[in-house]
C-alpha cells in the first residue's frame, strides 16, 4: 500500500514545478524539464494517478513541439492537480475524524462494559 | 447576477482576451512578460469587476496583486499564490464562456458566486473568536460569534460571522488592533466587539457562506450596541464531529474547491501542544493533540503573528491544561490544519491573535494623521 505522505510528496514536487515552469515560462523549459516532468509523471502512474500523469505527459508533448497547446496543458494538469489533492486530503480527514469516532464510541462501551 | 443580464457582446472578447492573456503569461514567464499581457490582466480586473463579475474581479485582483510584488521585488510575493489565482482566472474564464454559449443559467450562476442576503430585523450574539489578517496594504478582522436568541430565520447558538477590512500604508507604525478603535460608517467602534458582552446588531443582511456559517452584512442604517455582560461561555463549548463526517461525505468534488471549503468551527475541551518544529519556508508547527484527534497549527514568523505565537509558547510550558480550545479547523495536504482562536478561562475567552495592550487614541489619531 502506498503511504499517503509519499503521494503528498509528490503532489507538492508536481506543484512546485508547474510554479517553475510558470514563473521561468514553457519557452525557457528544455531537457531538465522534460526530465524532470517525465519522472513525476512516472510517479503519478506509480500512485495510481493515472489521469494526472495524462495530464502531465500532455506538457511534455507540448515542451518537446513547443506548442502554443502547453500553456492550455499546464493550466489543466494544474487543475486536476488541485482536484486530485483535494479528493485525497478529504477521504484522509474522514478517515482521521472517522477513526476518533470509533475510538471515541469504543471507550463509552467499554465504560459501560465495566471494563474501564 | 443572472445569465440573462449578460452583455454578451462586451463580456465574450473581454473572457476571450484574459484567457489568451494568461495562456501568453505561461508561455513567456513572468520574468519576461510583456507590458501588454500584465495590462490586459488590470484591464480584464477593472472591466470585470464594473460588469459584476465580482468573483472573476477578485480572483484577477489577486493575480494583479502578486504580478505588482513581483515586479517591485517584494518580499511578500507568493509564487503559489499567483498560480494558484492565475489558474483559477483562467478556469473562470472558460467555463463561464462555456456556460454562455450553452445557454446554461444554473452553471453560470454557480459560477458568479453571488450569495443571497436575507435580512434579519435583529441579532443577538456574543464573539468566541477573532481571525486578524495583516498584509502591507490592508489589515482585517473576523469576529466569529454565536447568536444568543432566536433572531428571525436564525436560531439560537447560529454561527454568525461579521468581518472588517481597514486600509493601511505601507510602513504603518500603527498595530493592526488600533484601527479597530476607528468609528466605523454606523457610529460604532469595532474594538466592541472584543467585549464579552453581548452585541445587539440590528437592520442587517445575513447570507450562507460555504462554510455553513450565516455572514452578516451591514448596511446604512444599521446599528451596533452592546448589550449585557454575557458569562455562560459552556453552553458553546461543543463541536459535532459526526457533521462534520457528514459535510464531508456530502460534498461534491469540483475544480474550484478551496482548502477552507469545509472549515469547522471547532471546540477542543482537552489539548496539549507536542513538540513543536520550524517549516523550510519560514512559521512553526504546533502538533496539538486533542481529546479527538491530532491536528497542526503553524504560526508564521511575522510580527502580526507574535501574540499568537507567545500564547502558544505560554500554552506548551504550562504545568496545567488551558481552558478550552476555540479554533478554526481545515483539511489541506491530508492534514487536519488548526487556527487557534480563542481560549476560554474560568474569567472568559482569551483572543489569542489580539494583543492586550491598550491603544492609546490620542496617539493613533497623531499616527493617522486626521
Amino acid at each position: 500500500m502506498i503511504d499517503t505522505i509519499e503521494i503528498v510528496q509528490t503532489i507538492e514536487h508536481l506543484q512546485r514545478t508547474f510554479e517553475d515552469l510558470m514563473l521561468r515560462g514553457l519557452k525557457a523549459a528544455g531537457p531538465a524539464e522534460i526530465n524532470t516532468l517525465t519522472n513525476i509523471r512516472e510517479e503519478c502512474q506509480r500512485i495510481g494517478a493515472y489521469h494526472l500523469a495524462e495530464r502531465v505527459g500532455a506538457i511534455v508533448d507540448a515542451i518537446k513541439t513547443n506548442g502554443r497547446n502547453g500553456a492550455k496543458a499546464l493550466l489543466q494538469a494544474q487543475t486536476s492537480l488541485g482536484l486530485f489533492d483535494r479528493i485525497l486530503t478529504l477521504e484522509t480527514a474522514h478517515s482521521a475524524l472517522a477513526a476518533s469516532e470509533l475510538f471515541e464510541l469504543s471507550v463509552i462501551n467499554d465504560s459501560l462494559d465495566g471494563k474501564l | 447576477m443572472k445569465l440573462e443580464q449578460v452583455d454578451r457582446k462586451k463580456l465574450m472578447p473581454l473572457l476571450d482576451n484574459l484567457t489568451v492573456a494568461v495562456e501568453d503569461l505561461l508561455i513567456t514567464g513572468l520574468t519576461t512578460a510583456s507590458q501588454t499581457t500584465v495590462q490586459t490582466l488590470g484591464v480584464t480586473f477593472q472591466e470585470s469587476s464594473r460588469m459584476g463579475l465580482l468573483r472573476l474581479g477578485s480572483t484577477l485582483r489577486a493575480v494583479n496583486e502578486e504580478v505588482s510584488r513581483f515586479t517591485k521585488n517584494d518580499p511578500d510575493f507568493s509564487r503559489k499564490r499567483l498560480s494558484f489565482f492565475l489558474n483559477r482566472s483562467w478556469l473562470l474564464a472558460v467555463a463561464i464562456k462555456k456556460a454562455i454559449e450553452e445557454n446554461k443559467s444554473d452553471v453560470f450562476e454557480r459560477l458568479m458566486l453571488t450569495p443571497s442576503l436575507t435580512p434579519v430585523e435583529s441579532i443577538e450574539a456574543v464573539t468566541i473568536g477573532v481571525v486578524k489578517r495583516v498584509a502591507s496594504t490592508f489589515c482585517a478582522f473576523d469576529f466569529r460569534m454565536r447568536t444568543t436568541a432566536d433572531c428571525g430565520h436564525l436560531k439560537n447558538g447560529t454561527s454568525v460571522v461579521w468581518s472588517c477590512v481597514f486600509p493601511r500604508s505601507p510602513g504603518s507604525q500603527i498595530p493592526p488592533e488600533g484601527y479597530l478603535h476607528l468609528p466605523q460608517k454606523q457610529k460604532f467602534k469595532s474594538a466592541i466587539f472584543l467585549e464579552p458582552k453581548k452585541m445587539l446588531i440590528a437592520n442587517v443582511n445575513a447570507a450562507l457562506d460555504m462554510t455553513g456559517v450565516q455572514r452578516i452584512m451591514l448596511g446604512e442604517t444599521s446599528t451596533v450596541t452592546p448589550g449585557d455582560q454575557f458569562s455562560d461561555w459552556d453552553s458553546f463549548i461543543y463541536w459535532d464531529q459526526q457533521a462534520a463526517l457528514d459535510r464531508i461525505d456530502n460534498h461534491t468534488h469540483g475544480p474550484f474547491d478551496l482548502e477552507v471549503e469545509l472549515q469547522e468551527e471547532v471546540f477542543f475541551k482537552k489539548w496539549t501542544i507536542e513538540e513543536t518544529w520550524e517549516k523550510e519556508d519560514g512559521g512553526t508547527v504546533y502538533p496539538i493533540v486533542t481529546d479527538k484527534f491530532r491536528c497542526e497549527a503553524t504560526v508564521a514568523k511575522k510580527s502580526e503573528t507574535n501574540v499568537l505565537r507567545k500564547e502558544m509558547e505560554g500554552f506548551k510550558d504550562a504545568k496545567r491544561p488551558p481552558g478550552a480550545l476555540f479554533g478554526l479547523m481545515h483539511y489541506e495536504k491530508c492534514k487536519l490544519v488548526l487556527q487557534p482562536l480563542t481560549v476560554f478561562e474560568k474569567k472568559g475567552p482569551k483572543h489569542l491573535m489580539i494583543s492586550p495592550d491598550k491603544i492609546d487614541p490620542k496617539a493613533l489619531l497623531a499616527a493617522l494623521k486626521f
